[in-house]
C-alpha cells in the first residue's frame, strides 16, 4: 500500500522538547540537515536487534510503542520520542494551548485484592511503566505501574491491607 | 465544445474556490485536517472519484450557494491498496458539517452503492449534528443512514472514524458500524453534551472527559482504536483494511509472507510460569505464534483482561481471542465477555477463522458483577462462540475451569480443534474449591485440616488439574509441545479451509442483549 | 573435611559457592522457593530441597528455624549463608551450632561483637586501630550528644550501634541540630533495629571507602589479602569495585593491613572477614566496621591473589590450617568489578522489572562473569536486581579499565534496562581514570550518569522515526491481484446457500 512516505518530513520530539527532523526518501534512506543516512535493521540469529546507520551498527531494542510515542534503547540507553509531522507538531501546540493538562495520576485498585508489597515511596520519581506496588487478586500477583512521569505524592496503600475496587492506592504528581 | 465546455470548466472552478487557503487554515487551526485532505490521505493517489460534489443544501437556489457545494460532505469511491472502497467525509468547514437532507442523501447513496457492489464503507465523521434549520427532515436523514448501517451490517465491513464532534443522534451511526476510530484530543462522542449535563445534573465536565477518545477506548468501549492525529488515524484505518475481506462472501485477503509456517519457538515452552498463580503477558504468546509483525490488536485499552485482534498466520487472516493473565488473572467479566463476543460476531460474519488462547480461572465473582448481569453478558460470549460457523481453534495454555471452560470455545460448543499445552489445567473448578467441597467432611474431622487440605490440593493438582483427562476423553484433540503451536494451528487451519456448517433456517436468532 | 553443604542463599552467590564446593568434593544442597522455582542456581547443585510452605510472613532466606530444620532433616553437615540475608546474623549462626550444623563463618559471638558497632569500636580501640574519635559506648542522652559533638568538632555523624547499610545515620553540621538528630536517630534505631543505642563519630565529607580482606583460621593465623577500593557508591550502595586501590602505596597499604590483621587477632576472628576503612584526603585512615561474611565484591581479590575465597572458607570451617602464609600472598595485576544490575539508571536506579528476553555475554580469558540469570529469568520486586558481576583482570589499572570497557560494550541484555550505560560512564570518566576519586564521585565528578556515544540521540531519533514508518508500512500485506484469485466453488456454493 502506498503511504506516500517519499519526501515526507518526520520529526522525532524528545522528552525535553528536543527535535530531530528527518526527510524520508524511502524506508531505508533518510536525511538529516542535508546529511544522507542509510539505515538497516538487522535481526541477528540469536534474536538481538542491530540498527545500522551509515554502516555503523548499534545494539537496539524497541521497548514500547504507544500511539506515536516510542521508547527505544540504543546501547542500552533509553530514549523517548514522539514521531510527528510538521502538521501534527503544530497541532500539538494548538491543543496544548486549548486544554488544561491534568496534574497527575491517581492509581486505584483495578479490582479488589490484597496489597502484597509496596515499591513506591513518597517523593520517589517515577516514569511511565515503573512498578508502584504489587496487588494480589484472584490469587495472582499483579504489579501496578505508573502511567505518567512524576513524583509520588502520597502512598495510601498499606502492605498486607485488603483494598476494594477503585480504592486510591498511590497519588502521583506530574513533574 | 465551446460554450458548454467553458461553463463546465467555470463550474469546476467554483468548486475549487470553496477550498481556498482560508478553508484549510480554519480547520488546521483546530488541529484537524480538512475533509478533503483526509480523503486524499485515505485513498491511493489519484484514485478517488467524488460524486454529488455540487449538490446544494435544501431550500437554497443556485447562485447563493458558492460556500456550500456538496452540502458539507464529500462522498465517493476509490481504491485503498488497490481495493475498491466507498467513503464519505463530513466537512466541518461547510455548514459545520451539519447533517441536512441532501447531506444525508449523499451518505445514503454511498451506502447503497457499497451494499450493491459488496464493498466496505468508511465514514469520516466531523459534524455539528442535525441541521436544525431543516427540522425533522434532517432527523429522517439520520434514520435513513442508520437503516443502511443495519442493512449493511455483516454484509460489508463498515468503519467509522470520529475526527471531530459527533453528538446526539449522530453517534448511533458509528455505534452501528463494525469499528470506530477516534483521534486523540480532537474527537468527541456523546448523546448529550457537557452543557446539558451541566443544566440537568449540575455536573461540570469537559467534552474530553465526557466523551473523548480516552473515555471511549478505555471506559465505555464505544471506540476500538485511538490515534494521535488525523493522519495516523487514517493510517490505522488502512492497516485494519488489510485484514478485512470486502464482503461476507469473499475470504479475507491472503497475502504470502516470508515467515515459515513451521517455525519452532522454544521460548513458548517457558512462557507459562510453573506457579499457577503467576501472571504473564499473553501477547508474547500471540506474537511468537503469528506471522512476525502481523498482529493488529482491537480494543487494546478496553477490558484488557481479554485480548482480541487480527493476525496473519502463514499469510491467512485469523481472529485472535486470548485471556490475559496479566490483568485480573484473565478472569471473564462483563466488559471482556462483551468485547470478545462482538469481535467473534465480526469474524464470523466475514469468514475470518477464530483462534482462542485460553487461560481463564473463571468468571469474576462478586455482587458487583452479578447485579450488573454477568449471566446475561457472559451468555453473549457463549452465544457468539456457539453460533460462529467459521473455523474455530482453541489452545488451552493453562487454566480452564468450570463455566469459563465451556464458554471459551470448548469442543462441546463447536470448537473444531482443541489443543492443550502440557501446563493446561482442565477441571470443573480449581484445586482449592474442589477440595473444600469434595472433602468437606474429612476436612472438618481431620486433626490437622490445613495439612490435609494441602495434601489433597497437591493430589488434585497432580491427578485432575491437567490436560490428560480431557485428552483421553476426546475433549482435547491433542496435547502439544508449545514450541510447535504455530505449525499445528496452521495445519488445522488448512484442513478447515473448506469448513461448512448448516444452521437451522430462521429469520435470526434471539441473541442475549 | 566437611562432606555436605546447604546454601542458604540464591542467585549468583549460590552458584559461586556450589561451584567451588562441588569441585572440592562437598555435596551441595540448594533451596527451592515458590517465588522462583526455575531459578538457575538450582541447576548448579547436587540436591534441591523444597522450602516448606509457610504463611509467608518471613521471607524464605530469613527464616532461621526452617533453614536449620532443612539442614538437620536432610543430614546436611554445614550451612553457607552467602551474603545479605542471614549472613551476619548471630542468632542464625548460633541456631546452626546448637543444631550441630557447621555455620560457615565466624562464631556467633564474633558476629554479635562485630555487629554491635560500639563493641567493635571498643575492640579496635584496644588494639590501636585509628578511629573517627567519638565516644566508646553509647550516648545516654541528648546533652551528652551535644557535649561529645562539640568536642569532636563539626560535622559529626550519629549512628545506630546495630545499624548498617546507611540506615540509622544522621549528619549534624552545627550544634543546634544535634539534639533533634539525636532524638531522630534513637527512635529510628529503635524501630529499625530494635535497639535505640547510638554513638557519635566525626563525619568525613566524601572520604574514600577502602576495605581489607582478611582470613583467619582456628589456630590464630591471620592473613590479609590486600584491599578493595569501593568508593564508587550511590546512597551507600557499591556499584563498581577494584583491587588494589589507586589511593594506596605500599607503605600505607602495609599500615592499614597491619591494623586490619591486628583487629582480627584481637577479636579472635575466624573465617573470612572484611575490615572497612575510611580514608581522608590526608591519607589518614579510620576504622568503620568489620563485615563477617563473604562480600559481593570478593572476586576482585580472587583475581589479583589467585586465591579462592570460598575454598578458604570451607577449609577453615573444616578446622584446617590456612594453606597460605602472608609471604605467599602476592597482589598481581589489577581487577575491576562492574555490577550489571537490572536497574533504570535514568529514572534514579529503580529496579527494572521484567523478563530477560535475551542475553549476550562477553568472553575473554581475562574476564570472569558471576551470574545467576539466564534467558527467560524474571526480574521481580522480590529479590535483588543483579544480573551479573563482570570482573576483569588487567596488567595494570589502565589495562583493566580498557578491558572492562571493552567487556561491558559486549554485554547485551534484552528485556530489562541495565546499569551498563552507567558502568561505561564511570569507566570513561577522567576523574575515575586518574584514580583520584572518593565517595562523592557520583555526586560531584560524574556529569552524566549514563554514557552516550556521539550522535547516539540522533540515532535513537532516527530509529524511532524509521520504526514508525515500518509500523505504518503494510505494503507487504496488500496484494492488489488478490481479488482475482478464484474462490473454491465448493466453498462459494455453500457460503451463498447458507446466507
Amino acid at each position: 500500500m502506498q503511504n506516500n512516505i517519499q519526501n515526507k518530513t518526520l520529526i522525532a520530539v524528545g522528552k525535553n522538547g528536543e527535535e530531530y527532523e528527518f526527510k524520508v526518501q524511502n524506508s531505508y534512506q533518510y536525511s538529516s540537515k542535508g546529511c544522507k543516512l542509510t539505515i538497516e535493521m538487522i535481526e541477528e540469529a540469536d534474536g538481538f536487534m542491530l540498527f545500522s546507520c551509515e554502516g555503523v551498527r548499534y545494539p537496539v531494542e524497541i521497548v514500547s510503542r504507544k500511539l506515536n510515542n516510542y521508547e527505544v534503547l540504543v546501547n542500552g540507553v533509553s530514549y523517548n520520542f514522539t514521531v510527528e509531522t510538521p502538521f501534527s507538531l503544530k497541532r500539538r501546540e494548538i491543543l496544548a494551548a486549548n486544554q488544561p493538562v491534568s496534574d497527575g495520576e491517581d492509581v486505584c485498585a483495578p479490582m479488589p485484592g490484597k496489597i502484597v508489597s509496596i515499591i513506591a515511596q513518597e517523593g520517589m520519581e517515577v516514569n511511565p511503566g515503573d512498578p508502584l506496588l504489587v496487588l494480589e487478586a484472584m490469587k495472582m500477583q499483579n504489579t501496578l505501574t505508573a502511567s505518567v512521569k512524576g513524583v509520588v505524592k502520597t502512598v495510601a496503600a498499606k502492605a498486607g491491607a485488603t483494598v476494594g475496587k477503585d480504592e486510591l492506592l498511590v497519588e502521583i504528581k506530574k513533574a | 465544445m465551446g460554450v458548454a465546455y467553458e461553463k463546465f470548466l467555470e463550474r469546476q472552478k467554483q468548486l475549487e474556490q470553496q477550498y481556498s487557503a482560508e478553508y484549510y487554515e480554519k480547520q488546521h487551526n483546530r488541529g484537524k485536517l480538512t475533509a478533503r485532505e483526509r480523503i486524499l490521505l485515505l485513498f491511493d493517489q489519484g484514485s478517488f472519484e467524488e460524486i454529488d460534489a455540487f449538490v446544494p443544501p435544501v431550500g437554497v437556489t443556485f447562485g447563493k450557494t458558492t460556500k456550500a457545494f456538496g452540502d458539507g460532505v464529500i462522498a465517493g469511491f476509490g481504491t485503498i491498496g488497490g481495493r475498491q472502497v466507498y467513503a464519505y467525509s463530513q466537512d466541518f468547514n461547510v455548514l459545520g458539517g451539519s447533517l441536512g437532507t441532501t447531506h444525508a442523501a449523499k451518505i445514503v447513496k454511498v451506502q447503497d452503492m457499497a451494499l450493491k457492489t459488496g464493498l466496505p464503507v468508511i465514514g469520516l465523521i466531523d459534524s455539528g449534528g442535525a441541521r436544525i434549520q431543516e427540522g425533522v427532515a434532517s432527523l429522517n436523514g439520520y434514520a435513513n443512514i442508520f437503516r443502511r448501517n443495519v442493512l449493511a451490517s455483516g454484509v460489508v465491513p463498515q468503519i467509522s472514524a470520529i475526527m471531530g464532534p459527533a453528538a446526539g443522534g449522530a453517534v448511533y451511526s458509528p455505534a452501528l458500524t463494525d469499528f470506530v476510530f477516534m483521534t486523540e484530543g480532537t474527537s468527541y462522542m456523546f448523546v448529550t453534551g457537557p452543557d446539558v449535563v451541566r443544566q440537568v445534573l449540575n455536573e461540570n465536565v469537559t467534552p474530553d472527559q465526557l466523551g473523548g477518545a480516552k473515555v471511549h477506548t478505555s471506559k465505555s468501549g464505544v471506540a476500538q482504536f485511538v490515534y494521535s492525529d488525523d493522519a495516523n488515524t487514517i493510517l490505522g484505518i488502512k492497516k485494519l483494511l488489510t485484514y478485512l475481506p470486502s464482503n461476507n462472501i469473499e475470504n479475507p485477503p491472503y497475502v504470502a509472507n516470508d515467515d515459515p509456517t513451521d517455525r519452532v519457538e522454544e521460548a513458548l515452552r517457558d512462557i507459562v510460569p510453573e506457579d499457577p498463580d503467576k501472571p504473564y503477558d499473553v501477547r508474547d504468546v500471540i506474537t511468537l505464534i503469528t506471522d512476525k509483525g502481523r498482529f493488529f490488536e482491537v480494543s487494546e485499552n478496553y477490558a484488557p483482561n481479554i485480548i482480541v485482534g487480527f493476525a496473519r498466520l502463514g499469510g491467512y487472516v485469523i481472529g485472535i481471542i486470548a485471556n490475559q493473565p496479566k490483568v485480573m488473572a484473565g478472569s471473564l467479566d462483563i466488559d471482556s465477555s462483551v468485547k470478545a463476543a462482538r469481535f467473534i460476531n465480526f469474524c464470523d460474519s466475514f469468514n475470518i477463522p477464530i483462534v482462542t488462547f485460553e487461560d481463564v480461572p473463571g468468571f469474576l465473582p462478586g455482587t458487583d458483577q452479578e447485579h450488573q448481569g454477568i449471566i446475561r453478558n457472559g451468555a453473549k460470549l457463549l452465544y457468539a462462540y456457539t453460533r460462529a460457523t467459521v473455523p474455530k481453534i482453541t489452545v488451552v495454555l493453562r487454566k480452564s475451569y468450570g463455566g469459563a471452560y465451556i464458554v471459551m470455545n470448548s469442543k462441546g460448543i463447536g470448537g473444531d480443534y482443541n489443543f492443550a499445552w502440557p501446563t493446561a489445567e482442565i477441571a470443573v473448578m480449581g484445586p482449592d474449591g474442589a477440595i473444600a467441597i469434595l472433602f468437606r467432611k474429612e476436612l472438618a474431622e481431620a486433626a490437622d485440616p490445613v495439612a490435609l487440605k494441602k495434601e489433597l490440593v497437591a493430589k488434585y493438582r497432580n491427578e485432575v488439574a491437567n490436560p490428560y483427562i480431557a485428552d483421553e476423553k476426546g475433549f482435547i484433540d491433542e496435547v502439544i509441545d508449545p514450541a510447535v503451536t504455530r505449525a499445528k494451528i496452521f495445519r488445522v487451519l488448512k484442513s478447515l479451509d473448506k469448513k461448512s456448517v448448516s444452521l437451522p433456517r430462521r429469520k435470526h436468532g434471539n441473541t442475549p442483549l | 573435611m566437611i562432606k555436605s553443604i546447604l546454601i542458604a542463599n540464591r542467585g549468583e552467590i549460590a552458584i559461586r559457592i556450589a561451584r567451588t564446593a562441588r569441585r572440592m568434593g562437598v555435596k551441595t544442597y540448594a533451596i527451592r522457593t515458590k517465588k522462583e522455582p526455575n531459578a538457575v542456581y538450582l541447576s548448579s547443585v547436587d540436591e534441591i530441597l523444597d522450602f516448606p510452605e509457610t504463611d509467608g510472613s518471613v521471607p524464605e532466606f530469613l527464616d532461621i528455624p526452617n533453614l536449620v530444620k532443612l539442614a538437620v532433616d536432610n543430614h546436611v553437615q554445614s550451612m553457607h549463608p552467602g551474603y545479605g540475608y542471614l549472613s551476619e546474623n548471630a542468632e542464625f549462626a548460633a541456631a546452626c551450632r546448637d543444631a550441630g550444623v557447621v555455620f560457615i563463618g565466624p562464631s556467633p559471638e564474633v558476629i554479635r561483637a562485630m555487629g554491635d558497632k560500639i563493641v567493635a569500636k571498643d575492640i579496635a580501640h584496644k588494639c590501636g586501630v585509628p578511629m573517627l574519635g567519638g565516644t566508646l559506648g553509647g550516648i545516654p542522652d541528648a546533652e551528652s550528644a551535644v557535649a561529645e559533638a562539640n568536642r569532636l568538632g563539626y560535622p559529626v555523624i550519629i549512628k545506630a550501634a546495630s545499624g548498617g547499610g546507611g540506615r540509622g545515620m544522621r549528619i549534624c553540621r552545627k550544634e543546634s541540630e544535634v539534639k533533634q538528630m539525636y532524638e531522630l536517630a534513637t527512635s529510628e534505631a529503635r524501630t529499625a533495629f530494635n535497639d535505640p543505642t547510638v554513638f557519635i563519630e566525626k563525619y568525613l565529607e566524601n572520604p574514600k571507602h577502602i576495605e581489607f580482606q582478611v582470613v583467619a583460621d582456628k589456630y590464630g593465623n591471620v592473613v590479609h589479602l590486600g584491599e578493595r577500593e569501593c568508593s564508587i557508591q550511590r546512597k551507600h550502595q557499591k556499584l563498581m569495585e577494584e583491587a588494589p586501590s589507586p589511593a594506596l602505596d605500599d607503605e600505607l597499604r602495609e599500615r592499614m593491613a597491619t591494623a586490619a590483621v591486628n583487629l582480627a587477632k584481637a577479636a579472635n576472628y575466624e573465617s573470612l572477614g572484611t575490615v572497612e576503612f575510611l580514608l581522608d584526603d590526608n591519607r589518614n585512615f579510620y576504622f568503620m566496621e568489620m563485615n563477617t561474611r563473604i562480600q559481593v565484591e570478593h572476586p576482585v581479590t580472587e583475581m589479583i591473589t589467585g586465591l579462592n575465597l570460598v575454598e578458604l572458607q570451607l577449609l577453615i570451617a573444616s578446622g584446617e590450617k590456612l594453606p597460605v602464609e602472608q609471604k605467599d600472598v602476592r597482589l598481581e595485576g589489577w581487577a575491576i568489578e562492574c555490577r550489571i544490575n537490572a536497574e533504570d539508571v535514568q529514572s534514579g536506579f529503580v529496579p527494572s522489572i521484567g523478563m530477560i528476553r535475551n542475553l549476550r555475554l562477553p568472553s575473554d580469558n581475562r574476564i570472569r562473569i558471576d551470574s545467576g540469570v539466564r534467558i527467560g529469568t524474571e526480574i521481580t520486586p522480590f529479590f535483588d536486581s543483579m544480573i551479573a558481576k563482570l570482573i576483569v583482570h588487567g596488567k595494570d589499572r589502565a589495562d583493566a579499565i580498557e578491558l572492562a570497557l571493552h567487556s561491558v560494550e559486549h554485554f547485551h541484555v534484552m528485556g530489562v534496562k541495565t546499569t551498563i550505560p552507567f558502568c561505561k560512564a564511570v569507566l570513561h570518566n577522567e576523574v575515575f581514570r586518574s584514580g583520584n576519586f572518593n565517595t562523592g564521585f557520583i555526586e560531584h565528578d560524574l556529569k552524566s550518569l549514563i554514557y552516550k556515544e556521539e550522535h547516539e540521540e540522533l540515532i535513537a531519533a532516527l530509529l524511532a522515526v524509521s520504526t514508525y514508518n515500518h509500523d505504518n508500512d503494510f505494503s507487504g500485506d496488500v496484494d492488489a491481484d488478490m481479488a482475482e484469485q478464484p474462490m473454491d466453488p465448493w466453498v462459494l456454493q455453500k457460503r451463498i446457500r447458507h446466507l
